[in-house]
């Protein structure tokens, strides 16, 4: 069998998303449910309730300090943005993090993630897009298949990463090589499994591309991809990669940013991530 | 300004930036309290090991041009790339001064220990 199907195979054993989290996006479909009865869903699951109040307080949603039940956190930052805060905080839960390896920690790899999550939300804030709320997401999730390669093909994926390194090269290079599979593709299969909005499966297939298959969605994948880069520049985390690519041009087209808006945002851009990390990432 | 510093590095003097709160969200210590060994001791009680602290303006690091060029110098072979617009070079003057800034960090860091 070859590691291509295995790694597929291994999927299906994946826990599927927490009940508070498929309960929750099941009941804000209805048309006719209230606010009240979806903080009650939320607020049933304490430690859920915890982090998503203290992460609507960051300064990353401008409502500091002023969000002190679930039902405020609804009402001021919207459904959409807090089904997506309780999946990061379910997900922090559930993603295993049983194995290590060496080359590359999950923790570190958690952090790379969020800080990504971080720049492509503050990227889509500046272009103006109005789905806003999957940007962190997005973010956070983009690498979610290098976790299940060290998790599910530990062995291989050492491996892999030691390949990359000796030769300088990007790991997704050495995943399709050796396991007929990238991180970015499998990270997408997780993602349908889970039924999570098109917009996220498009843009974990597409991060390491920076142009999308869909035009309506380029934007999100062009922040993503962006927010790879500067991560790395600015060492928040570790992916695994031994190189830092230079941008394709297509994605300055497409996002057309302000003069100097990253040195302009550095510091904001760090205090977010640090905050946010320690946020999700303490009593885990 | 604010950083994030282990317990361990709690000097007298030192000012919490932000609301300390345990797991269950009741307040443990609230923000701007200057801290003493009182609150070392709650805060390893409810197993809490980074806090955000209060950071004076004064301490500021300095950062000049020729300190700039050079790091951008580095930068540029380490990564192998030539800058091609102004998105990119404002991309390698934020990391730039981000390393440099780190670099100063903890020299004063060491320096003060």
């Amino acid at each position: 069998m070859n590691a291509k199907v295995q790694i597929l195979d291994k999927i299906h054993d994946i826990p599927t998303l927490p009940t508070i989290y498929t309960t929750v996006s099941k009941a804000m479909e209805e048309p006719y449910i209230t606010n009240e009865k979806i903080a009650e869903i939320i607020s049933a699951d304490q430690s859920s309730s915890f982090k998503i109040l203290r992460i609507a307080n960051s300064p990353f949603f401008g409502f500091r300090g002023k969000v002190d039940t679930i039902s405020k956190a609804i009402l001021y930052l919207g459904h959409n943005e807090v089904k997506n805060i309780l999946l990061t905080v379910s997900l922090l839960k559930i993603m295993p993090g049983s194995k290590i390896l060496s080359a590359l920690k999950p923790v570190d790899l958690w952090a790379h993630s969020i800080s990504v999550g971080v720049i492509a939300r503050i990227i889509g804030g500046a272009i103006g897009d109005k789905k806003i709320e999957n940007y962190f997401l997005a973010g956070v999730l983009h690498d979610i298949g290098k976790l299940l390669f060290i998790e599910y093909m530990n062995k291989e994926y050492a491996e892999v990463l030691d390949i990359a390194q000796k030769n300088k090269i990007e790991i997704s290079a050495v995943e399709a090589d050796k396991l007929g599979i990238t991180h970015a593709e499998l990270g997408a299969k997780l993602a349908e499994k889970w039924k999570l909005p098109r917009i996220i499966i498009n843009t974990l297939r597409n991060h390491h591309k920076g142009i999308s298959d869909l035009i309506s969605q380029e934007s999100p994948v062009a922040a993503v991809y962006i927010g790879d880069i500067v991560s790395r520049l600015l060492s928040l985390g570790y992916s695994g990669d031994p190189i830092i690519k230079k941008p394709v041009s297509s994605v300055w087209r497409k996002l057309s940013l302000p003069v100097n808006f990253f040195t302009n945002n550095r510091k904001k851009i760090v205090l977010e991530y640090e905050h946010i990390f320690k946020m999700l990432m303490i009593n885990r | 300004m604010s950083e994030i510093i282990s317990i361990d590095e709690i000097k007298n003097g030192t000012v919490l930036a932000e609301d300390i709160r345990n797991k269950y969200g009741q307040l443990l210590i609230s923000a701007e309290t200057v801290l003493n060994e009182k609150h070392v001791r709650l805060l390893k009680t409810w197993g809490i090991s980074v806090i955000s602290i209060v950071v004076n303006g004064k301490e500021k690091v300095m950062i000049t041009e020729v300190e700039k060029e050079q790091k951008k110098k580095e930068l540029l072979k380490e990564i192998g790339w030539e800058v091609d617009n102004q998105f990119e070079e404002d991309l390698i003057n934020m990391a730039v001064e981000h390393k440099l800034e780190q670099i100063k960090f903890y020299e004063r860091k060491s320096s003060n220990t």
